[in-house]
């Protein structure tokens, strides 16, 4: 049965499918990386892989909570490699996928869900992981242009 | 002249008087012609006679009287120079004595009216002198009558304040024994104090040492407290760790699809589970908070009254040493206050003494009062009858002069 972890990011809630993860942690040690996307934390070590950590406040244009810790939604695989920060898990909540409105589908959003009197807005883990890795390719490509030019 | 002729006729006379006398003695039966020779003989002898007689006479007569007439002018210089043994002679030697004392007498009369005149003066001068001298008296004697007067009146003042100061005296005796009995009461309260500090004193020893145990008691509370919210903290990572456990449990029912739906429900509850222990440690961390911050409040005003109790302590010390000092100083004070009794009714009786004596010297200066009016009244007097004997004096004077002028108009 398929269920919904709600959080808050900045104004709005955001919805992770428990299909979606493979796991959740309290957030770890992390190690920085050098590109130039403020959204990439770092990463960080897990069950002996090298993980990506998107901090989703950033990645969604809010700004981080100031305090440390929060946890690590790791994404299932083939996405096992990326995580995503954030502050707390506000509930946990059923999902079907009849209440799923996708007129409202859009980016990294797979649509609205309804949450008591709210909207929770679902994400769309394998979109937001297409946009991450363009926007890193791009950095990178940026990057070793700017290299080039140094050089 | 006629003087003369009359001299020279009674001069013929008596001659031939004489002569007659002398024929007929000697010759008495003469005839007449004999008779009348005789007579004529006799007549022009005592003619002669008489003439010669007469001129003698007269020369002395008139030098007497050239000497008479200076005298009648005044010239007492004059000196009588008819030396002669008969009756001439005798009234020269008489006007020559008349002259010599008219001359002694006016000069002693003239010698008289000057020094009379300079004694007239010196009592002239005197009795102005006097006259000032008994005004300016005068004077003093009005001044020294108001100041008898305002003697007496101060006297009686003094007599009327030395009365006050006698029933003040008496007063002060009265208050002083009420104020030996409150020295006295106030020296038994300030011991009763002194006492009552002491105990106080050891009542805050007391109440110090169950402050510092309080704080001892209530520290210990806040070591517990902080002890609590270590294990809070423990149970709120161990409801983290938990509710984390759940959420992968919720993933793996989820995963295993049907076959995970028990899982999930039991993931579900244990979700809930570490939920409510997060929230109740959450709860319990902010009673925790809670009661170290009023431990804390605890302590800081235990720690206060442990410094008030210790201040009270040394104020308490402070308040038994003063009351300590107080009964020294009541009992000072309440032997000062009998010896200020004692002094007071020595002064109320010597002020009584003091009062009859005030009472005699009222008396000596109304007495001295009219004693100086009386002698004003005499100074008074006394100027009226020296401006008198000045008037007398003058008067005296003025006759010296005058006299002194009717002298100088002989010469001496």
């Amino acid at each position: 049965m398929q269920k919904m972890l709600v959080t808050r990011i900045g104004r709005r809630n955001a919805g992770w499918l428990t299909g979606d993860l493979t796991e959740v942690v309290a957030a770890p040690r992390l190690f920085p990386l050098p590109f130039p996307l403020p959204y990439l934390r770092g990463t960080a070590f897990r069950r002996g892989k090298l993980v990506t950590v998107v901090d989703c406040h950033a990645l969604m244009g809010e700004s981080s909570p100031e305090h440390e810790g929060g946890l690590l939604f790791r994404l299932a695989h083939p996405l096992s490699h990326l995580a995503f920060l954030v502050s707390s898990v506000e509930a946990v909540i059923p999902y079907s996928e009849l209440s799923l409105r996708e007129d409202h589908a859009e980016g990294i959003w797979a649509g609205l869900y309804p949450w008591e009197d709210l909207w929770v807005n679902v994400i769309k883990p394998s979109a937001a992981a297409a946009e991450l890795s363009q926007a890193m390719a791009t950095a990178i490509h940026q990057l070793a242009a700017g290299r080039d030019h140094a050089s | 002249m006629r003087v003369k002729i009359t001299e020279a006729f009674v001069g013929v006379v008596l001659m031939v008087l004489l002569f007659a006398a002398w024929l007929d003695i000697k010759y008495p039966a003469e005839d007449w012609k004999n008779m009348i020779l005789k007579i004529f003989f006799g007549l022009l002898v005592g003619l002669v006679a008489g003439l010669v007689s007469a001129n003698f006479l007269t020369k002395k007569l008139v030098a007497l009287a050239g000497v008479a007439e200076k005298l009648a002018q005044g010239d007492l210089t004059q000196e009588v120079s008819v030396h002669a043994s008969d009756e001439v002679g005798l009234l020269a030697r008489s006007l020559a004595s008349l002259v010599r004392n008219l001359r002694e007498v006016l000069g002693q009369v003239k010698a008289s009216t000057g020094s009379m005149a300079q004694a007239v003066q010196s009592l002239t001068v005197s009795t102005s002198q006097v006259a000032t001298a008994t005004t300016e008296v005068a004077g003093n004697i009005q001044g020294i009558a108001k100041g008898a007067e305002k003697q007496a009146a101060s006297v009686e003042r003094a007599a009327e304040v030395t009365v006050q100061v006698a029933s003040a005296a008496s007063a002060i005796a009265d208050k002083s024994r009420v104020t030996e009995e409150h020295a006295s009461t106030s020296a038994e309260r300030s011991a009763e104090g002194a006492e009552a500090a002491g105990e106080a004193n050891a009542a805050m020893d007391d109440i110090l040492r169950h402050v510092e145990k309080s704080v001892e008691q209530v520290s210990t509370f806040k070591e517990r407290a902080t002890e609590i919210h270590s294990l809070v903290e423990g149970i709120s990572t161990l409801s983290h760790q938990t509710h984390i456990l759940a959420l992968n449990a919720t993933i793996e029912a989820a995963r295993a699809g049907d076959a995970g739906r028990g899982f999930a429900v039991v993931a579900e509850e244990v979700r809930r589970l570490s939920e409510n222990t997060r929230e109740l440690a959450s709860q319990i961390a902010r009673l925790s908070q809670e009661i170290t911050g009023r431990t804390q409040e605890v302590v800081s005003r235990m720690e206060e009254t442990h410094s008030a109790a210790r201040l009270g302590q040394k104020r308490t010390e402070a308040v038994s040493t003063a009351l300590e000092r107080i009964t020294a100083s009541a009992e000072e004070t309440k032997e000062a206050v009998r010896a200020i009794s004692r002094e007071a009714a020595a002064q109320a009786l010597g002020t009584s003494s003091l009062n009859a004596i005030m009472s005699e010297i009222q008396g000596v200066a109304t007495d001295n009062a009219a004693g100086t009016q009386e002698a004003s009244a005499a100074t008074e007097e006394t100027t009226a009858s020296m401006d008198e004997i000045s008037q007398q004096a003058q008067a005296v004077l003025n006759e010296s002069n005058r006299l002194r002028s009717l002298v100088e108009k002989f010469k001496l």
